[in-house]
Formats: C-alpha cells, sequence, structure tokens
C-alpha cells in the first residue's frame, strides 16, 4: 500500500520549472480576476448597439448617452447623496467606536475587546439577505420605511465594521508618548486631542470615511429591499436594467463605476497604508 | 484664580466626558454610539424579524404565537430543496475559490518580492459594484457572449453556441469570481506564519518539493483554509445577485425566496422562516467550524506584524 505522500515523493521538478509553473497559474488567476472588468471597460466604447467581436471601432457614444439620461443622473445624484452622508455619520461614530476600542480598559469587564471586535465585525459577518429584510421589517416598524434617514441608519450599520476596524487599527498603530509628551508639557487633554492625536490619525479616519462612501455608494441587497419605489440608487437602477434588457450605456456606467471605486479604495488603502480583507 | 485653573477645571469636565470612562458593562464611553447602531440598529432588524416567523402580524399589534409557518416549512419539499441547492451551490463555490485561490496564495507569499502590491491587486475588485461584476459575467456567458465569441469564432470548434447562462454553473462561476479574495487572503495570511526552516529541513531530509508542499506547509494552512471557506460559504449560500442574473428562473436560491416573500403581497411570516432556518443551518455551520474567533477584520494587521 502506497502513500499519497510517498507518491509525490517520486516526483521531483527542477527549481526552474516550478517556478514557472507558479508563475504561470498565477498570473492565470489575476487574469481570471480583471478578465470580466476589461470586456467591460472594452465594450463601453463599442460603437454597435449588441456587444460584437473584434470591435469595429471607438467610439464615446454609451457614455454621452449616460449624461444625457435622467435616470441614470438622478440615480447617480441619489446614490452620492446617501454615501456623502454615510461617509461622515460612520466615520463620526466609527471613530468614537475606534477610540473606545483601543484606548478603553478592559480590566474586569465582561465586554472585552475580542468580544467588541466580533460585535463590530457583525453587520458584516450576518449575510446581507438577513440584515436587508430584517432593516425592512426594523424599518416598517419605526415608521421611517423608505425615507432618507432610514437609509443613512441602515447604511451607517453597513459601513460601521469598517469605519470602527480602520480607525482602532490607526489608533493602534500610533505612538500614545506623543500624546503624553504634549499633556507632560502643560497642554490640556482637549488640546492634546485637537493638536497631536486628531491630526495623527486623520489618514485614518479619511481612509475610513472614503471605504464607507464606496460601500455605500455600491451597496445593492439591503439597499434593494430598503428603498421607496420612489427613490432609485444607481446599483438599483442598473439591477432593473440588467433584469429587463442589454443596453450598452451599461458599459458606460459599469466603467465609470470600476475606474471610480478603484480609485477611490487605492487612495484611501495608500493613505491608510493598510490592507483591508 | 489664574488661568491655569480654569485650564485645569476644562481639562477635568472633558476628562469625564470624553477621557475613556466606563459605564456599567461597557469599558469606554466612547463605544457606546458604535454599540448603540449594533444593539439597536441590527438587534432590532434580527429581533422583529424572527418576532414575525412564529407571530401572525407583530407591527400591527398581533401578537398570536403560531408556528403554521414553521410546519408549513417542514411540510413543503419545495423551499428544502432550495436550501439543500444553495448549500450544494455554496459548497461548489467553496471548493471552487480554493482551487482556483491556493495557488495564487502561496505564490503571493512564498514567491513574490511584492507581497503587497500583488494582495492589493486581489483585493482591489472587492470594491467593484457587485451588479456590474455579475452583468460582466452576462456578457462572458451569453450565447454571443465572449466565450461562444472564442469558441466558434476565433477557434472554430463548435458550431453551434454553448449552452452556458442559466445554468448551476453560471451561478458557480459568477460567485467564486467575486469570492476569489476573501479565501487568498486568509491562506496568504496562514502561509507567512510558517516557519520556512522546516521545509528546507525537509528538502534536506530528502522530500521532494512535492512531498515538502503535502507534509509541512498545507496542514500548517488549514486555518487559513477554514477561515477562507467560512468567509466563501456564507457569502455564496446567501447569493441574491448571481442565481437571479446568471441561474435563471430554475437555479434561484434561498435568498432570492427570501426576498420575494417580502416583496409586495407576500408573506412575511414565511420569509421570516426561512431566513430564521437559513440563519441557523449558518449559526450551526460557524458552530461546527469553532471558527468564531478568527472570523474578524484583523487578519491582514496581523499579517503585516509577521513580515
Amino acid at each position: 500500500m502506497i502513500t499519497f505522500s510517498a507518491l509525490l515523493g517520486k516526483v521531483d521538478i527542477s527549481n526552474r520549472n516550478a517556478n514557472r509553473l507558479q508563475k504561470l497559474t498565477a498570473g492565470t488567476v489575476i487574469a481570471f480576476l480583471y478578465l470580466p472588468i476589461l470586456i467591460v471597460i472594452m465594450l463601453s466604447f463599442t460603437p454597435e448597439k449588441n456587444p460584437a467581436f473584434p470591435m469595429p471601432g471607438i467610439s464615446f457614444k454609451w457614455y454621452r448617452a449616460l449624461v444625457e439620461d435622467d435616470a441614470f443622473v438622478n440615480a447617480i445624484w441619489f446614490s452620492a447623496k446617501l454615501a456623502v452622508a454615510t461617509a461622515f455619520a460612520s466615520g463620526f461614530v466609527g471613530m468614537l467606536a475606534g477610540f473606545g476600542l483601543d484606548r478603553g480598559d478592559f480590566t474586569g469587564t465582561p465586554l472585552d475587546e475580542r468580544k467588541l471586535r466580533i460585535l463590530f465585525s457583525l453587520p458584516i459577518i450576518i449575510p446581507f439577505i438577513i440584515t436587508g429584510i430584517g432593516g425592512l421589517v426594523f424599518f416598517n416598524f419605526l415608521n421611517i420605511y423608505g425615507s432618507f434617514p432610514a437609509l443613512v441608519i441602515g447604511h451607517i450599520m453597513i459601513t460601521l465594521p469598517f469605519t470602527t476596524l480602520v480607525i482602532a487599527s490607526g489608533l493602534n498603530g500610533l505612538d500614545e508618548s506623543v500624546e503624553e509628551a504634549a499633556k507632560n508639557l502643560g497642554a490640556t487633554q482637549l488640546r492634546a486631542y485637537y493638536e497631536v492625536t486628531l491630526p495623527m490619525i486623520m489618514p485614518s479616519v479619511v481612509a475610513a470615511m472614503l471605504f464607507a462612501f464606496i460601500l455605500s455608494f455600491n451597496n445593492f441587497i439591503q439597499t434593494f429591499f430598503w428603498l421607496s419605489f420612489a427613490d432609485q440608487t444607481l446599483p438599483v437602477l442598473i439591477y432593473g436594467l440588467v433584469r429587463l434588457t442589454y443596453d450598452p450605456t451599461l458599459n458606460a456606467v459599469g466603467t465609470v463605476l470600476i475606474v471610480f471605486s478603484l480609485a477611490l479604495t487605492i487612495t484611501a488603502e495608500r493613505i491608510s497604508s493598510r490592507l483591508l480583507t | 484664580m489664574g488661568i491655569r485653573d480654569d485650564v485645569r477645571k476644562v481639562d477635568v469636565s472633558l476628562q469625564s466626558l470624553v477621557g475613556g470612562r466606563s459605564l456599567w458593562i461597557i469599558p469606554d464611553v466612547r463605544l457606546i454610539p458604535g454599540l448603540a447602531w449594533i444593539v439597536v440598529v441590527l438587534g432590532g432588524s434580527i429581533l422583529t424579524m424572527v418576532l414575525y416567523s412564529f407571530m401572525v402580524d407583530p407591527l400591527a399589534g398581533n401578537f398570536t404565537v403560531t408556528f403554521e409557518h414553521y410546519r408549513r416549512f417542514l411540510g413543503s419539499s419545495l423551499y428544502q430543496s432550495v436550501m439543500i441547492d444553495s448549500i450544494v451551490i455554496a459548497i461548489k463555490t467553496t471548493v471552487g475559490t480554493l482551487l482556483v485561490g491556493y495557488p495564487l496564495a502561496y505564490y503571493i507569499a512564498v514567491h513574490s518580492r511584492r507581497r503587497n502590491l500583488l494582495l492589493l491587486v486581489v483585493i482591489a475588485p472587492i470594491w467593484i459594484n457587485e451588479v456590474i461584476r455579475t452583468f460582466a459575467w452576462m456578457l462572458i456567458l451569453n450565447a454571443n457572449g465572449v466565450v461562444n465569441y472564442v469558441l466558434m469564432d476565433l477557434l472554430g470548434l463548435l458550431g453551434e453556441p454553448l449552452r452556458l447562462m442559466n445554468t448551476a454553473n453560471a451561478v458557480v462561476i459568477g460567485l467564486v469570481h467575486p469570492l476569489l479574495p476573501y479565501m487568498i487572503v486568509p491562506i496568504v495570511a496562514s502561509m507567512l506564519r510558517i516557519d520556512f526552516a522546516e521545509i528546507e529541513a525537509a528538502k534536506n531530509l530528502g522530500a521532494t518539493k512535492l512531498q515538502a508542499f503535502y507534509e509541512v506547509t498545507l496542514p500548517q494552512t488549514k486555518a487559513g483554509i477554514a477561515a477562507g471557506a467560512t468567509f466563501v460559504f456564507v457569502l455564496s449560500s446567501g447569493a441574491y445577485l448571481a442565481p437571479i442574473l446568471l441561474g435563471g428562473s430554475g437555479n434561484n436560491m434561498i435568498a432570492n425566496f427570501i426576498g420575494l416573500m417580502f416583496s409586495e403581497g407576500q408573506n412575511w411570516n414565511f420569509g421570516a422562516v426561512l431566513a430564521v432556518v437559513y440563519s441557523a443551518v449558518i449559526v450551526a455551520l460557524f458552530a461546527a467550524v469553532g471558527l468564531l474567533t478568527d472570523v474578524e477584520l484583523g487578519g491582514a494587521t496581523s499579517m503585516e506584524d509577521d513580515e
């Protein structure tokens, strides 16, 4: 009886071939990750109504169609308003919670840091369909279903794990002795906060707000269940159109969303110099 | 009274306001707004939903307890098979992301000098709109889409277009793609904790590369695989968009039925039952894997510490 391990022992690959094989597979997987995105971007420049390969030329007509379409413009405007409100509110609540998480005194409390981190991660651990329909029932219970404040309240919940944990990890990397030094030199707690701590964690706060903005702007599932019939966010509008028929304008709006999302999150990642999972 | 005394007074009052005081079981008052969101909004959402699963109409004030909707689920082979189908798709997706993601994770962790850049390349697509990403797969899998163009027109291998859309496989592909990063990142994190001297030792003792991988590397990435698999399983089992847009009418998953029950004029009670049963399945999985402690956002930070 030969074991699997022994079987593997019979195969030896040269270092060069092993490296080649690993590079090839890694490259293929990265291509798989980016291929669909590239296809959307490519098709946004086709002059044809239907997707045709190879592309007969280059045209910007679908981008023109996009800016001339009131439905798209209104949806983008509505999504932007919601995302800005969410970014500021979630950034503020997340900053307070981040301070509490990093600076709190956990000796002898039943809620230790680990439990709090799990609690604050719950909105993204719980399946989105559950928070989606849960929020639908809850907002109906509060009699605010479909209103703008209800959407902001819900989006704060969705984005809070990101803002809280990004800011907490920013604070974690902060040298507290600088703050102590300011206090030793006679600064009050308040001055030490405003002149030392806040400027030092501002990058994390800005990054957290950018993440919150993009999460809110792109959110589909929950927003789909929380939205009244009178309003449309961009992802909900796109979903409706995708279900109906093929519209080349979708490639244009998709390209704008792809470039915009990547630019914003890479900036945020750069600012906070931390990789987010 | 000099100005220093005033300053000290301000300091004292501010200490009491923001200075990290604990309150009741809350270790720091600054946690209160955030916890309020978790407890009131998230907790309230889950609670009102659960109430609907066994009460007639709690919002309208009818709190009569009824288990009729749970009985309907237990007696319905349709919804039970939807639940099972969803889990099967989630398992296929989890295996798919593992098979596709592991080689890239290995490359990023072991070989690449540009580890952080590659991690960013892998993670970045997470932030792209999921409706657009699913739409992109429609462009690829359609009868006149990219795959059929390559197979028929470019290579001339087929005369008839392959039927890829509106199949369960299309759903799995459309889920493997967006969920890959959730599998890759925890595996990379677990690989970075491996002591590579052990692998060298194994090779010095006569093990081939594949043997060293199988005996030393693979076992030590179990925690990463388990964490990644949990993420992917949970996210894919609750998929909403991919089954509707890529699976067609025959491949609806549990989230689609839950959503349907909450649309206009439908049965909230039965929708709540489906949601509760589905949540119970997920919780049971979490308990079984025993991963509750590892599933946090902080995975990437601990990874940076290791470098």
